[in-house]
């Protein structure tokens, strides 16, 4: 769908990425200054870049002609919303809309669907200065919208937000990345965000494409090179839906062949065969010898320990759930009582409030 | 009588502001945004005009003008008259010594502004000239009132290069700075002091209506 091959010399790198992106939200994954701004840009037309760039067949770059900017049916959300200051909000809607029929000649995406979708009836009148953080970035995306893109490209949409203006956002954003069925590409440095709204992922180190796969795979391989770097590791279980719990509104599904009840999302309305990836903290994984009886605790997974490493206090336990891999940290004291070595099956106790 | 002096001069300040403004717009957009090894040179070459004295920027165009130079022999054979002592001569010489007064505040403007919104309305769908129309304009507009003003003012106030390149004309060349230098010359102190008692006013209200609407950018010149 996407075809790059492109070439770009910046100050501190060399940006050289060479790959095909398909339909479906696509995470840009990298650390800060490693290049994901300057691929989106590129794909944009807002730099000068060598190579070639198409979009379903039609050239947007090569080093014969270059489209410009204007005329390549993308939404760009930008890190900043970029509002335009000078007007109003349904001012800077009407800026996108008005101007569709330079790139494309279908309207899809109307004023009214947006102004729905983002909850943005009572704020069409407003000024841009008197919008909140979550505001702006819910008006950035209904004009990103309203250009009718046939391909959203999002630049850290999340970033410079609160954890509650995140939380107030989030339902939001998966809404445009998913609900228009529009291809995404999503730039982040946040592992959660890019696992829970992405399908697909590359990672970008030092301007070179490292990785391009499913998001599961790409996890692992990130969390492959941050395990030398960080003690504090997520780990990463990938599990299907296989139904609902409506009376206690949980989300049946199966990891490994074992159940596990999640408390349902607030923002995605997760389907039996969805994927879904749990990120866990080792410290939020307790473990049992046998498996226990009369807990609170209500997912319990079987698996068989790999690796045991022990610091003072506390003993870091490698569990194999299938062919994933689950981390606990535990006391060190429970670990010599409990006599887990590597080899044996122990229980792995996920405490619910740990997988929204 | 010095009625023609006024209008004369509003005249000249009126025409250097407006082909400033479609001079300055886009070497100021360059100056804001390029990356080129050049920059430094020409932001200099704008700036000449604010150190140098103005009668060596009027023995120069002087030079320019005369008919002997290859410049005011193609300006003699396209309009038939000399830019030297002439009101034509007056315009070229305001857009050079006036130019730093338009640049400098619509540079710091586009700074300002920054390259972001233009890229947005690029990713939005606009053609350049829509973009600039309707975002980068709208968003510069105190820039562009503060240039206007300072470009506008100091025309009205430049006395030494019109007198070397223009001399005391009536109705073509003599501007109200020369007036007064001609009244004082001839000791009629009572039309000298009438006519600097004009600009002292007109000053004081221009930089008054500079000062209350963007202080910063006039700071940057004055």
């Amino acid at each position: 769908m996407l075809d790059i091959d492109i070439k770009l010399q910046r100050a501190e790198f060399q940006l050289s990425i060479a790959t095909t992106i398909g339909a479906g939200v696509t995470a840009v994954f990298g650390a800060s200054g490693s290049g994901k701004t300057s691929l989106l840009k590129s794909i944009a037309g807002l730099v000068t870049v060598q190579g070639d760039i198409s979009f379903m067949g039609e050239t947007w770059h090569s080093d014969l002609q270059q489209m410009p900017a204007y005329r390549r049916p993308i939404g760009m959300l930008f890190q900043d919303d970029r509002l335009f200051a000078h007007l109003n909000v349904l001012g800077n809607l009407n800026f996108a809309l008005s101007r569709a029929s330079n790139r494309t000649l279908e309207k899809i995406v109307s004023l009214e669907s947006v102004v729905d979708t983002f909850d943005l009836a009572t704020l069409l009148e407003r000024s841009i200065g008197n919008l909140s953080g979550g505001e702006r970035r819910r008006v950035a995306m209904a004009r990103t919208l309203l250009t009718q893109p046939q391909l959203l490209l999002l630049d850290e949409p999340l970033s410079g937000l609160d954890e509650a203006r995140k939380r107030e956002v989030l339902p939001y954003l998966y809404a445009l990345s998913n609900e228009f069925q529009i291809p995404t590409l999503y730039v982040s440095h946040q592992l959660e965000e890019v696992t829970q709204l992405c399908q697909n992922m590359l990672v970008i180190a030092d301007g070179n494409l490292c990785f391009h796969g499913s998001t599961h795979a790409g996890v692992n391989h990130v969390e492959a090179q941050l395990n030398d770097l960080m003690s504090t590791d997520l780990s990463f279980l990938t599990g299907n839906v296989i139904g609902k719990e409506e009376t206690y509104h949980l989300t049946l599904l199966s990891v490994a062949g074992q159940m596990v009840q999640i408390p349902q999302s607030q923002y995605r309305d997760l389907q039996p065969g969805d994927q879904v990836t749990l990120n866990l903290k080792p410290s939020d994984v307790a473990l049992a010898s046998d498996r226990p009886k009369g807990i609170s605790i209500r997912n319990v997974l079987h698996g068989v320990i790999e690796d045991i490493t022990t610091t003072q206090s506390f003993a870091d336990v490698t569990l194999a759930i299938g062919t994933q891999t689950l981390r606990s940290r535990i006391t060190l004291a429970a670990c010599k009582e409990l006599k887990l070595v590597p080899g044996m099956t122990a229980y792995a106790l996920l405490k619910s409030s740990s997988l929204g | 009588m010095e009625l023609t002096a006024i209008w004369l001069t509003l005249k000249l300040a009126s025409i250097t502001t407006l082909i400033l403004l479609f001079l300055g717009t886009p070497l100021a957009w360059w100056l804001a945004h390029s990356t080129s090894k050049l920059r430094p040179a020409v932001e200099a070459v704008t700036a000449m005009p604010l150190v140098m004295p103005p009668t060596v920027i009027g023995f120069y165009l002087l030079l320019l003008f005369s008919p002997e130079n290859p410049f005011g022999q193609f300006w003699l054979q396209i309009t038939g008259n000399t830019l030297t002592f002439s009101f034509s001569g007056l315009v070229v010489a305001s857009l050079i010594y006036s130019l730093p007064f338009m640049v400098q505040p619509l540079m710091n403007t586009f700074a300002q502004v920054g390259k972001g919104p233009i890229e947005v309305a690029y990713t939005l769908g606009a053609k350049p000239w829509d973009a600039f129309a309707n975002v980068i304009l709208p968003l510069s507009l105190r820039g562009y009132i503060t240039a206007s003003v300072l470009t506008f003012a100091h025309t009205i106030g430049e006395f030494g290069v019109v007198l070397m390149v223009g001399g005391n004309i009536p109705g073509e060349t003599r501007l109200v700075s020369i007036a007064i230098y001609e009244e004082v010359e001839t000791l009629n102190y009572a039309q000298a002091h009438l006519l600097s008692g004009i600009l002292v006013a007109f000053s004081f209200l221009v930089l008054l209506l500079v000062y209350s609407t963007n202080r910063r950018a006039a700071m940057r010149v004055l």
